[in-house]
């Protein structure tokens, strides 16, 4: 007979084990979190209980599992346009420097990361205000081409997710606006399906945040929201660190506006515009020469 | 209702609640600060209720008005208010009511205060209000976001 | 392909509904176990998952789950609970009975998809 029950104890050490090794807080009130999505690692392993899962966690050490159960535990939250304001940082104050940058030859395109993507809204975004920006500006000479978009989560299936473009009517009321909606999508039934340009200006990748950076370039602009609210207090200093040596020369790094970032002084300058804090890296580590 | 009592239970319920909204509806819903001397016998249009069965029994239950279940429907189903019947509002209340009675009950398994719910159901009609006995022992929160207003009861019998 | 839905509340199924087409999917729905026993009498050959509720009136999850996974026509077809009961012991009960996931109430629709396409081998 399987004894699924979660004791105290047991939760405690997936508590533990799971800030150790996925560098992820999971709060007490979540354990009911924990108890419905690991069962199914009980399951496919034929275990009898949760003290066995976590033994053969500790013994196995699969990097891949390891995924598997930050990819169950973690909830991927997105919106359209979330925040609304660091979009208006973007049109205001960002992409007048890039088009100038890019009319000035600058080589290469203009490199945006949208991290944690989940099922894509956040990525889309970004392409989708761009695309109008240019439009709106009557800048025919740039085009989205000219700027680079890579999203990434941990997640394969919620990547795949993204990768479709289709979204339900539901998550369609949740920050969309009629204009872009009717600039971006087309409906087919209760599905709304976007633009086949914006949909393929996004590249989505699978990455796991504890890795290395270093694989995936630099960039001009992070979108890094609402992910380290997740994360131990180790983890969040050791991903500033990665996060300011991704950066290029003026770089900027955009969080949540509910976000707090208290020690961004020793990387960062933080400047705030509408109601949206984002953080100019300090003089910046390479060169426009090889940041490319 | 002893205080630390009310404020253990206080605490589950606001976290259900804005669990279950923050989810379903996409709206973060706040408790308000509690008014003094608040009336019993709130009055609302529609009030989706469930019965607690424990070692005290009790009745949860949520009262709005029509206007703002439509609104919280239409941001569940992705269907404009306009569009939505009558009993597609009383069935997404009872469902909201159930889905916070799911959550308060994996809040509170375990302690002292665990139960087992039954199935929910909708009280409908303008201006009603459910009349308890004197002296029941009763925890009233008021939550809000934006026009969104939700008084939730949890009555022991 | 099809996807039979077993919930109580309309509510609920129209939300399924919206997650479950943007997969390309067509939902079937069913309000109790009755009905769901009575669409799968008549075509069960479509259906390549059924997401299940627990606690309804009349026939609850747990005895409809049961009763399919003693029928020989039906016992191949995947069931995801999808339901309000987050205890633990409640979900073995359900997975022991042959769940082969389970989703809890209340979720989003990304949630919802992702399980869905978990039940169908493409989430790897």
């Amino acid at each position: 007979m399987m004894n699924g029950h979660l004791s105290s104890q047991a939760f405690r050490l997936f508590q533990k084990y799971i800030e150790e090794h996925c560098g992820i807080v999971i709060r007490d009130e979540k354990a009911y979190l924990i108890e419905s999505r690991l069962s199914k690692f009980l399951i496919r392993f034929g275990l009898s209980s949760f003290e066995e899962l976590y033994n053969m966690l500790r013994q196995q050490k699969q990097a891949a599992l390891t995924e598997e159960i930050i990819d169950a535990i973690t909830t991927n939250e997105t919106l359209w346009f979330r925040d609304k304001t660091p979009w208006e940082v973007l049109e205001d104050q960002l992409l007048p420097k890039y088009i100038t940058a890019i009319r000035q030859g600058m080589g290469g395109k203009i490199r945006i990361w949208s991290a944690a993507c989940a099922t894509g809204q956040e990525p889309y975004s970004i392409a989708m205000c761009i695309d109008r920006y240019l439009l709106r500006h009557g800048i025919a000479d740039i085009t989205l081409n000219h700027f680079e978009i890579v999203a990434t989560d941990i997640s394969h299936t919620v990547l795949q997710l993204a990768k479709l473009g289709k979204y339900d009517n539901i998550t369609m009321a949740r920050g969309m606006t009629l204009d872009y909606r009717e600039q971006y999508f087309r409906q087919e039934g209760r599905t709304w399906l976007l633009d086949e340009r914006i949909k393929n200006s996004v590249q989505f990748r699978q990455f796991n945040l504890q890795n290395s950076f270093i694989g995936l370039g630099f960039f001009d602009l992070i979108f890094f929201r609402y992910v380290a609210i997740y994360f131990s207090e180790a983890l969040k200093k050791e991903i500033v660190k990665k996060i300011t040596n991704s950066l290029t020369k003026e770089g900027v790094l955009i969080l949540g506006n509910s976000e707090v970032f208290l020690d961004y002084n020793e990387y960062f300058e933080a400047e705030y515009y509408k109601n949206a804090n984002f953080y100019t890296v300090r003089g910046g580590c390479y060169e426009n020469i090889i940041r490319r | 209702m002893e205080s630390q009592k009310k404020s253990f239970l206080q605490k589950c319920l606001a976290e259900s609640v804005s669990d279950v909204f923050s989810t379903m509806v996409g709206v973060e819903l706040c408790p308000v600060q509690e008014k003094a001397a608040a009336p019993k016998g709130y009055k609302s249009e529609i009030t989706g209720v469930m019965m607690i069965l424990s070692t005290h029994n009790a009745l949860l239950s949520i009262a709005l008005s029509k206007e703002n279940a439509a609104m919280i429907v239409s941001f569940m189903t992705g269907i404009a208010s306009v569009e939505l019947a009558d009993d597609e509002l009383y069935d997404g209340v009872a469902e909201l009511v159930n889905m916070i009675a799911g959550r308060a009950k994996a809040l509170l398994a375990g302690t002292d205060y665990h139960y087992q719910i039954t199935p929910p159901l909708t009280i409908v009609g303008e201006n009603h209000f459910i009349l308890y006995k004197k002296n029941v022992s009763q925890l009233s929160m008021e939550f809000e976001a934006g026009e969104i207003k939700l008084h939730l009861d949890l009555t022991y019998l | 392909m099809k996807i039979l839905s077993v919930d109580d509340s309309a509510i609920i199924r129209k939300i399924i509904r919206s997650g479950v087409e943007v997969l390309d999917y067509e939902l079937v729905e069913a309000a109790d176990g009755i009905e769901a026993l009575t669409i799968l009498e008549r075509s069960s050959e479509d259906i390549i998952l059924i997401l299940l509720d627990w606690n309804m009136p009349g026939m609850d999850g747990l005895v409809f789950l049961e009763k399919i996974k003693n029928t020989a026509s039906l016992k191949h077809i995947p069931v995801m609970m999808v339901t309000t009961e987050s205890e633990k012991e409640n979900i073995i009960r359900a997975i022991q009975a042959g769940a082969i996931n389970y989703l809890v109430k209340p979720f989003t629709i990304e949630e919802l998809m992702k399980k869905v396409l978990e039940c169908m081998g493409e989430g790897r």
